[in-house]
């Protein structure tokens, strides 16, 4: 019933206002009717206002002439009809529960280079859950697998001990739970639930920089469950040591037991992953076809992914076999882009820019090391990111012979791989460069 | 003279409907269908495209198609921008949040940690995100990394823009709506004289209408010259 008048009642209002009112305002509401009236439930107190102090008059005048409502009640709520559909726990603490995506498991991740070290760390603690290393800290940049690591560990620990409490939940819900719960007077129950879990994944946890309330509570919950034996995941996009705001005892207890970085791939990792990801989705994807799309999408596997999927989603709605053309036309802007942009000029404009030095000074003789090694950073990005064979990236950087260019590669994958400053300047010009 | 004799037009606004009945999809048709497909899973949706090709539209007929399924869909507009992520409290309760012209809410952290916090929100429960901006994400300066590669994997759409045929279809419409008969003749000249954008085509369909109405006459091409040479060099006061 409430339906029914509700929806008279919007049919006049979408009549009356204008679609962007309507939309902002109107269309988020949800009814409910019960004895004393009907309850419109707004997502938030910014919105419960605005309708209240705009339209409630009108909505009420609609209502009235409606036979069946001229008694009822009408007010405005804070509050969500289909809330109901997170999943609650059964431990009936009414807490939503976060389920594992069982589709992120150790089989399903693709081991490279880059990676293989986080996911034999991963396997381990999820085999020996809570008494080898508590915490595992994975960290890394966005987007490289950091989070389908930490959900296999925990699908691995419900298949082994299919009971065991295994909760995952982005810090940013943590907090976000902890202020309903300041508010509502439920802290109790809170801090009770998350100490009693068997095990706890909890992904980037750098935003709990700055939140010093968050991190109190957090620090109990921590030692609670380190006491217990019980394992805890976490992800971070950075060194913890290296985030601001964050409580130093913390900082101390993340990497307290296990802590291991996870790279972007390289390119015979995209690949893979791409294929990988193909065949789950049942499509022989040919080799060159996922060559093309890994040397476009370089910065990490979340937008690889996301570039598959637009290319699989493109050829299912047009009836296009996947295909070199196929795949330019569906990835149209991130091809252009990429091939607009990364020039030879372009990498050198970008690293003087980073390591604060004139481009010219790239190209010049000088052989300090302040200018040396930002020119082989460059010259190394020109190689990677550049079809420019070594003679023609020599000549680009002031007539330099091309095995000087290919020293220079040597060099930096050298320094990558023995000084975590060169490995961090050759990930975030990467980055930048190829639009991650 | 001409003014004593116009009839003093008593405009009643036809009220413009955001559904996808009323868009011209053209070369648009995934983006329209996979806008208009119900929601079984996560989708963020990115949508590029210049100002009037359609975006605000297609964002607000997305929600309606949630709404009309009996979901719960909410439009974010940028006049909403000087209020800050406390706008996004609540919404991942929503089966679709639609928020127009993203690139307004960009830039400063404590807007994207709650752009971020919204995404995972709806990423949790199945729901779905669209966005509209100019440009695509990777063209885009984002504060947070995490947001951004949210972004730079979403389901990204560049709006084609209508061809000659298209828009003649949107503007027989618009004008068959206000009861206006658009002859062969008079919909070439409007298509080769009048402006490219379709918003200003359909703003120009508007001002016809009231000037045919004004006159008691039909729309000729004297009638369309008219008002075109007005629009360009309009009378002095």
């Amino acid at each position: 019933m409430a339906d029914t008048v509700w929806q008279k009642c919007l049919a006049r209002l979408e009549d009356e206002l204008s679609p962007e009112e309507f939309n902002t305002w109107i269309r988020p509401l949800q009814a409910r009717q019960h004895e004393d009236g009907l309850t419109l439930m707004a997502p938030n107190r910014y919105v419960k206002q605005y309708v209240e102090a705009n339209f409630l008059p009108r909505v009420r005048e609609h209502l009235a002439g409606y036979d069946e409502t001229n008694l009822l009640d009408l007010e405005v709520i804070v509050g969500s009809a289909t809330t109901d559909a997170v999943p609650l726990r059964a431990d009936g603490t009414g807490r939503p529960c976060i389920d594992l995506n069982r589709d992120f498991t150790f089989d399903a991740f693709v081991e490279g280079k880059s990676n293989e070290i986080a996911k034999a760390a991963a396997q381990s603690v999820a085999d020996e859950a809570g008494r080898r290393y508590n915490p595992l800290l994975l960290y890394g940049g966005v987007g490289l697998g950091k989070t389908h690591l930490m959900h296999a560990v925990g699908n691995r620990i419900l298949e082994d001990q299919p009971d065991a409490k295994v909760v995952y939940l982005h810090s940013q819900r943590f907090v976000q739970d902890m202020v309903k719960a300041l508010q509502l007077g439920t802290m109790q129950e809170f801090m009770q639930h998350y100490r009693s879990v068997d095990a706890l994944l909890i992904d980037d946890i750098q935003f709990f920089a700055n939140k010093l309330r968050s991190q109190e509570e957090f620090f109990h919950v921590f030692n609670a469950l380190l006491e217990r034996g019980h394992q805890m995941v976490l992800t971070c996009d950075r060194y913890p040591s290296e985030i601001d705001g964050l409580e130093e005892r913390l900082k101390s207890r993340f990497v307290h037991g296990l802590t291991v970085e996870v790279e972007p791939p390289e390119l015979e990792t995209r690949v893979a992953i791409l294929m990988k990801k193909a065949e789950a989705e049942g499509i022989d994807l040919p080799q060159d076809i996922a060559f093309f799309i890994a040397e476009h999408v370089r910065s990490n596997v979340r937008e690889l992914e996301g570039a598959l999927k637009r290319v699989l989603a493109n050829s299912r709605f047009t009836g296009r076999r996947v295909s070199i053309e196929q795949v330019r036309h569906s990835l149209r802007d991130l091809v252009a882009r990429q091939e607009r942009h990364l020039s030879i000029d372009a990498i050198q404009r970008a690293v003087a820019e980073y390591y604060n030095i004139k481009t010219s000074d790239l190209l010049s003789k000088r052989r300090s090391r302040t200018i040396a090694r930002p020119r082989q950073m460059a010259m190394a990005l020109a190689k990677e990111l550049t079809d420019h064979s070594l003679p023609e990236i020599g000549e680009a950087f002031g007539g330099r012979d091309h095995t000087t260019v290919l020293h220079a590669c040597r060099k930096i994958a050298e320094l990558k791989a023995t000084s975590s400053d060169v490995a961090e300047d050759h990930r975030n010009l990467n980055r930048q460069l190829t639009g991650g | 003279m001409s003014q004593i004799r116009e009839q003093l037009a008593l405009r009643f606004p036809l009220r413009r409907r955001c559904t996808f009945v009323e868009f011209e999809s053209g070369a648009n048709a995934e983006l329209v269908a996979r806008l208009a497909a119900p929601v079984t899973a996560f989708l963020c949706v990115w949508i590029a495209g210049d100002a009037g090709s359609g975006k605000s539209h297609l964002l607000q007929a997305s929600c309606a198609s949630v709404n009309a399924r009996g979901g719960a869909a909410a439009y974010v507009p940028r006049e909403l921008v000087a209020e800050g992520a406390q706008v996004f409290d609540g919404l991942e309760a929503m089966d679709r949040v639609a928020i127009d012209d993203i690139g307004d809410w960009l830039g400063q952290p404590a807007v994207e940690r709650g752009l971020l916090a919204l995404y995972q929100g709806l990423l949790d429960r199945g729901r779905s995100l669209v966005v509209a901006h100019t440009d695509v994400p990777a063209a885009v300066a984002f504060a947070l990394p995490d947001l951004a590669s949210r972004m730079r994997a979403a389901a990204i759409f560049r709006i084609a823009p209508l061809d000659d045929e298209g828009r003649l279809r949107v503007m027989t419409r618009t004008a068959s709506a206000r009861g206006m008969m658009l002859e062969p003749g008079v919909a070439e000249y409007i298509l080769r004289h009048g402006p490219r954008s379709l918003e200003a085509l359909l703003g120009l369909v508007d001002r016809l209408d009231a000037r045919t109405l004004a006159r008691q006459r039909r729309l000729t091409v004297p009638l369309v010259r008219e008002l075109l040479d007005e629009i360009r060099d309009p009378p002095s006061p």
